[in-house]
């Protein structure tokens, strides 16, 4: 095995090995160092907060939803009249799935902004503002990471069948 | 492209009386929002107001006038100017629960929030139909065409 493949290899295999046990090991200790800082925050947030700052995020994340779900139904129209489309246009994995994505990217970005500026003690009206705008960011941030993954193992699969990415 | 006119009308009615409350009705909820919020809460009442009145030119224009008057600009907006309401009213319930104010009273504006979000989902919906109920179905889902007539 030449070097090249060798690094590859270890690439591969053991360091990534090592990154996951470490991520492991160091789990509890992050949880336990994110409960103690954020604790103050935390027993100030009611339900009430807990529900509307959810909604909020789920409407926001909605927009990327719906842009994207409208580029789909536009592919999908076009693919109809024999028009060349591009690929990352398409949904390729189920409407469901697909939504879900969007939605949890959206949640968890709305709950980190909120985390954010509570810290940063911005206005009430400036925090709305900036969690809605960040749940959107994080819906189509959530977009892109599918769709990467989408090409990824299209690219795996073509590969094992002898064909290339479209 | 005349969908949800009604539901249209009525919200964007809705969404000038909340504004003319939080205004006008130094008894309400808004009101004293607006004076505590400052700069942001007079942002917020002013983008739903500017929004409304796009939304309700888009939906007098382009569905109650004869087919003669379009304002395209609206009409390939619409979903976003929808989504745009709906976000600032999840925002208005989002602070009134901040300032610890009534639940329930919040409830109401997500209300208002997830009937804006329905109107531009739906809106979707039936301007991609054929597609969505027979995947083989050829639209062209350009405006022009969606206009009919012209």
């Amino acid at each position: 095995m030449s070097k090249k493949h060798k690094a590859k290899f270890f690439l591969r295999s053991d360091a990534v090995a090592m990154i996951r046990t470490l991520v492991l090991l160091l789990w509890p200790i992050t949880a336990l160092a994110a409960a103690q800082s954020l604790g103050a925050t935390l027993s100030g947030v009611t339900f009430a907060d807990w529900f509307s700052l959810l909604t909020l995020s789920f409407v926001s994340g909605l927009v990327a939803l719906l842009h994207r779900v409208r580029k789909s139904l536009e592919a999908a129209a076009r693919v109809s009249t024999g028009e060349v489309v591009d690929m990352s246009d398409r949904q390729l994995i189920p409407w469901w799935l697909f939504a879900l994505c969007h939605m949890a990217g959206a949640m968890f970005i709305g709950v980190l902004a909120f985390f954010v500026c509570e810290w940063l003690d911005f206005n009430s009206h400036l925090e709305a503002l900036c969690i809605a705008l960040a749940s959107w960011s994080g819906a189509k941030l959530a977009d892109r990471w599918a769709d990467a993954f989408s090409d990824g193992l299209a690219a795996r699969v073509g590969a094992v069948f002898g064909k290339q990415n479209p | 492209m005349k969908r949800q006119v009604t539901d249209r009308l009525f919200l964007t009615g809705l969404s000038f009386l909340a504004v003319g409350v939080a205004y006008f009705e130094p008894s309400s909820l808004s009101y004293i929002m607006l004076r505590i919020g400052g700069f942001w809460a007079r942002l917020c009442m002013l983008t739903l107001f500017a929004l409304s009145v796009i939304a309700l030119l888009d939906t007098v224009v382009n569905d109650i006038l004869p087919q003669r008057f379009t304002l395209r600009r609206t009409l390939g907006r619409r979903r976003g100017i929808w989504m745009a309401i709906a976000i600032t009213y999840g925002g208005m319930a989002f602070v009134i629960v901040k300032y610890g104010s009534g639940f329930w009273i919040a409830a109401v504006f997500f209300w208002y929030a997830a009937r804006c979000a329905a109107i531009a989902f739906l809106d979707l919906f039936y301007e991609y139909k054929p597609v969505i109920l027979d995947p083989s179905t050829s639209i062209n889902p350009t405006i022009p065409a969606a206009l009919g007539d012209e």
